[in-house]
């Protein structure tokens, strides 16, 4: 069977197994007496093992099946759950993490060293190899009691006991018939046990009754057996009959059936013997409790290719273009007809794009939910105790963007803990808690979605970063005493920057802080850090609820016309030349009491001559209103945000373009970025 | 991009124009050639960049080469913009016109021949009595990309 | 006619490769449930021919689940999906109605086989 096809759902799956061990595992750690969590992780792992071995991954499968082991030791007691078994389960969880993302590009999992996992486990002292279940067959302990003995004898020249010639005799004189057969199992047959079950349950069921059997039915429960299994049955069946019966249990390649053959002794017919219990029917349990009934909730999903997503999207983008376009062409002929269509295609064009939209998002725990893991080890490491808090875990975004943000929060989490959170001596002496705190937040703003790592360290020293900034050439010497916190603190940023002097093995790994910077930039997000020396760090992203569609006001400036998001505007209105005061060489304007910044967006796009007539947005940010000044308002429109690509890093005023109805361009107004370099001027 | 072992073989390159004088660039990176239309000016960008374009749903920058290169033309007659793609990235650069697609053979370059005006002059083509000056606009598209 | 098979699996990985082997066999797979509730709540809804059933899973298992699908259809066919070692709760679902099993990692083979010799 080709299994390539399934590649993709089983590595995707197996990662969501392996992030929910993780998750168990800590409960565990958490609440060594959790049943559950113990439950949870034998199914998780079970699944895992059929998975990888379906796929014919035998060194994973294994693998899991031994940790599976395991717990099942755990489960009955036979091992007792300590400390180091966690370490362990978590090894064999990162291992086969390994393991997946290997297979994930491309690989197997040939590498996987199962042996020194299995050495690992043997080598628990808690854990004894003991004792399979106690083994108690359905019925018949006289039968089997005295079969037992014979079972070493070959088949043909077999003399019964007398239990088993008296019960056979009495079932004949009944008009039961009495057969002896022989049934055969595949070769390559597995739990052939389970198997010749299904045997005996056939012929109990249709009326029938084993009396013995060769080998005995505990032998047969070990699977002490090769493929061949002798038994003495009475049945009502005929023997064709029994023969179809036998044949057709799956994995069976042969019955041969012959009429039982009593070859008694004379004074073995003379003993009397008790009667045997008659047929005995299976029981089915009847439990029902009426309290199980509860009702399911059945939600169906599918699982969907983010691609497939990604071109859904691009396609609902076009559809919203083209709306507006065929309402701009027609709102030039006022075909009254029309009216009433248009809008209703504005309707579902508008509940079509909100649906498409709810599909890309998902919860920020799809993301988050890994870290306590990796918490939990950097603490373990670095002996710092860490009281790690996530918020928010249900926020929603993008897909898009939630799968571009591990990245920078690892970073984030790991500044905090390695070099934010002292050690618990220095705390103390700080006067702080000994145990550290770091929190990994989520919330949604309007259009953006804030993230924050925040802990309560030592936070950044000023005078060291810029003593860092200019050995490494970063700035220089003269930059230094016109420096203002914020951009102090945003040199940490900047490419190959760490703070701590003697990298540690956890922050050395590689990139840090401007690869933050660059993956949430390249996403139209921000950061920005607060830090209060002595007292915490709070980074905080700010990052667009979705890659793509948003209502905008479009205001024309220059001929050209720009978008601003709605959620960043507070009102407009028109003005005169006179409303704008110069304040110490500031545009200002007085909106309802209120002394509000100007900005003309006509001079700062570097229009080179403008009449007086224009309009004022009002915008938002950060709780405070500022104004930009444009020629003309055109109106509010869905737009389709895109990229303006790397070029133009740099130039921050534009969060993207987005393609009107008549084809032209409008450039998206990033009111933070704007206020920003504007004021700065 | 043109790396020296394929300079070794024949290559195509197209033939572009600024004023009187010729230049070429590998035809490896054009996706397409289209007529300049409205261009949207980006406030605040790069010097070299013109402005964005539309180009079939996508949002294309437009880079004035003439800038790039430091030609000296001062005339406003750029008609076409050649579209790249290099690394996915999709660049458009304004020309004043585009003259044809010609194979060059490895001994019609003269790559010692180096340019004072542009890092980016690759050498000069000679084909009969023409003088192309081969440009390597994937080199600037990368050190673009890649700077910080 | 095609026989109905309704599949049960909490691994949506083993559902799809489950299903291409039985559409492969003939038979037509008319619905997937991710655990046991789910699986006797579909039963009830779809009737079908043939269930197979996953053992380890959440929100019921397949053993209790095989048992309630057994109260509600005595003549319920149900196969179970075991893993190696799950020998005795292959037993235990046996006792409760199933009527045969197949053993991970799957062939194509023996799943067409149990299929064809519990719908006689």
């Amino acid at each position: 069977m080709d299994m390539s096809q399934y590649l993709g759902v089983f590595v995707e799956e197996s990662k969501e197994n392996i992030q929910a061990l993780n998750n168990a595992v800590m409960e565990l750690e958490s609440n060594m007496s959790s049943k559950d969590a113990i439950d949870e992780i034998f199914r998780l792992m079970h699944t895992l093992k059929g998975s990888a071995a379906t796929m014919g991954f035998g060194k994973m499968s294994k693998m899991c099946h031994a940790l599976e082991n395991l717990l099942d030791s755990v489960r009955s007691g036979k091992a007792k759950l300590t400390e180091n078994l966690i370490d362990l389960l978590f090894m064999g969880i990162d291992k086969l993490d390994e393991v997946i993302l290997s297979i994930e590009n491309g690989g197997d999992d040939s590498d996987l060293n199962v042996e020194e996992i299995l050495n690992m486990i043997s080598n628990k002292p808690e854990s004894s190899e003991k004792g399979e279940k106690a083994s108690s067959s359905p019925s018949k302990d006289d039968v089997k009691e005295s079969s037992e003995s014979e079972s070493s004898e070959s088949e043909s020249d077999v003399v019964f006991s007398d239990a088993v010639r008296d019960v056979a005799q009495k079932a004949m004189q009944k008009g039961l018939n009495v057969y002896d057969l022989n049934v055969e199992l595949m070769k390559d047959s597995v739990m052939k046990s389970a198997r010749m079950y299904i045997v005996f349950h056939k012929i109990e069921e249709n009326g029938g009754q084993v009396i013995y059997s060769d080998p005995p039915v505990e032998e047969i429960e070990k699977e002490n057996f090769e493929t061949n299994v002798r038994l003495v049955t009475i049945t009502p069946m005929k023997m064709d009959e029994l023969h179809d019966l036998v044949i057709n249990v799956s994995e069976v390649q042969k019955v041969t059936i012959k009429p039982f053959e009593d070859k008694k002794s004379e004074e073995q017919e003379k003993k009397e013997n008790p009667h045997p219990e008659s047929v005995q029917k299976e029981e089915k349990e009847k439990v029902q409790s009426k309290a199980d009934k509860r009702r399911v909730k059945l939600t169906q999903s599918v699982r969907v290719d983010v691609e497939k997503l990604n071109t859904l999207m691009n396609l609902m983008a076009e559809l919203v273009i083209s709306r507006s376009r065929i309402e701009e062409t027609l709102k030039k002929y006022k075909i009254k007809e029309v009216d009433e269509s248009l809008s209703q295609l504005a309707r579902i064009t508008l509940d079509l794009q909100s649906t498409v939209m709810q599909i890309r998002m998902i919860p920020v725990s799809f993301v988050f939910d890994r870290f306590p893991r990796m918490v939990r080890d950097l603490s373990k490491n670095l002996g710092k105790k860490i009281n790690f808090v996530i918020e928010g875990r249900d926020t929603e975004l993008d897909r898009a963007v939630a799968d571009e943000i591990g990245e920078p929060l690892v970073h984030m989490i790991r500044n905090s803990i390695d070099h934010g959170i002292e050690s618990e001596k220095e705390r103390i002496g700080a006067g702080k808690p000994p145990v550290g705190k770091v929190t990994l937040s989520a919330r949604q703003e309007g259009d953006s979605v804030v993230i924050e790592v925040s802990d309560d360290g030592r936070g950044f020293n000023k005078e060291k970063i810029i003593r860092k900034a200019l050995n490494k050439g970063i700035i220089q010497e003269y930059e230094v005493a016109t420096m203002s916190q914020e951009e102090i603190l945003n040199l940490t940023f900047a490419p190959g920057f760490s703070t701590n002097e003697n990298s540690t093995e956890i922050s050395g790994r590689g990139v840090g802080m401007d690869v933050v910077k660059k993956v949430i930039e390249s996403l139209n997000g921000s950061v920005y850090i607060e830090s209060v020396e002595g007292k915490g760090t709070n980074v905080i992203l700010r990052l667009p609820l979705t890659l793509s569609i948003i209502q905008a006001l479009l205001v024309e400036v220059d001929k050209f016309v720009y978008a601003i998001p709605i959620s960043a505007i507070d009102s407009t209105l028109s003005l005169k030349e006179s409303d704008i005061k110069d304040v110490e060489g500031r545009k200002t304007a007085i909106i309802r009491g209120e002394i509000v910044p100007v900005v003309d967006l006509r001079s700062y796009f570097g229009a080179e001559s403008f009449d007086g007539q224009s309009e004022l947005v009002v915008t938002n940010y950060k709780s405070r209103k500022y104004g930009f000044i444009v020629d003309k308002l055109i109106g509010q429109q869905d737009i389709v945000i895109k990229a303006l690509g790397k070029l133009f890093r740099e130039t921050k005023e534009f969060s993207g373009g987005a393609i009107l109805g008549n084809g032209s361009i409008a450039l998206i107004i990033d009111v933070p970025s704007l206020v920003q370099k504007a004021l700065e001027r | 991009m043109v790396a020296l072992k394929q300079l070794e073989r024949p290559f195509e390159v197209l033939g572009i124009k600024f004023g009187d004088h010729e230049y070429a660039i590998d035809i490896g990176i054009i996706e397409m050639i289209v007529e300049k239309t409205d261009i949207t000016s980006v406030p605040n960008s790069k010097d070299f960049i013109k402005g964005v374009m539309n180009l079939r749903g996508r949002i294309v920058p437009v880079i004035k080469l003439k800038n790039i290169l430091n030609i000296n033309v001062e005339n406003d007659e750029e008609a076409d913009v050649i579209v790249t793609k290099v690394d996915k990235n999709e660049i458009g650069f304004l020309v004043d016109g585009v003259t044809e697609v010609m194979w060059v053979d490895p001994s019609d370059l003269n790559s010692s021949i180096k340019a004072e005006e542009s890092k980016y002059f690759k050498g000069i083509i000679q084909k009969g009595n023409r003088v192309l000056v081969l440009i390597d606009v994937s080199k600037f598209v990368e050190d673009e990309l890649n700077e910080n | 006619m095609a026989k109905r098979v309704l599949i049960v699996d909490d691994a949506a990985f083993m559902r799809m490769l489950l299903k291409d082997i039985i559409i492969k066999g003939g038979y037509e797979v008319v619905g997937e449930a991710s655990n046991g509730a789910e699986a006797v709540e579909k039963y009830k809804e779809l009737k079908p021919d043939i269930v197979t059933m996953d053992i380890t899973m959440p929100d019921m298992n397949g053993i209790e689940a095989t048992k309630k699908i057994m109260e509600i259809d005595p003549n319920a066919n149900v196969i179970m999906c075991s893993a190696m070692g799950q020998q005795m709760m292959v037993v235990e679902a046996i006792q409760a109605g199933a009527k045969d099993f197949i053993v991970k990692p799957f062939q194509q083979g023996r799943v067409v086989e149990a299929l064809s010799k519990v719908g006689k």
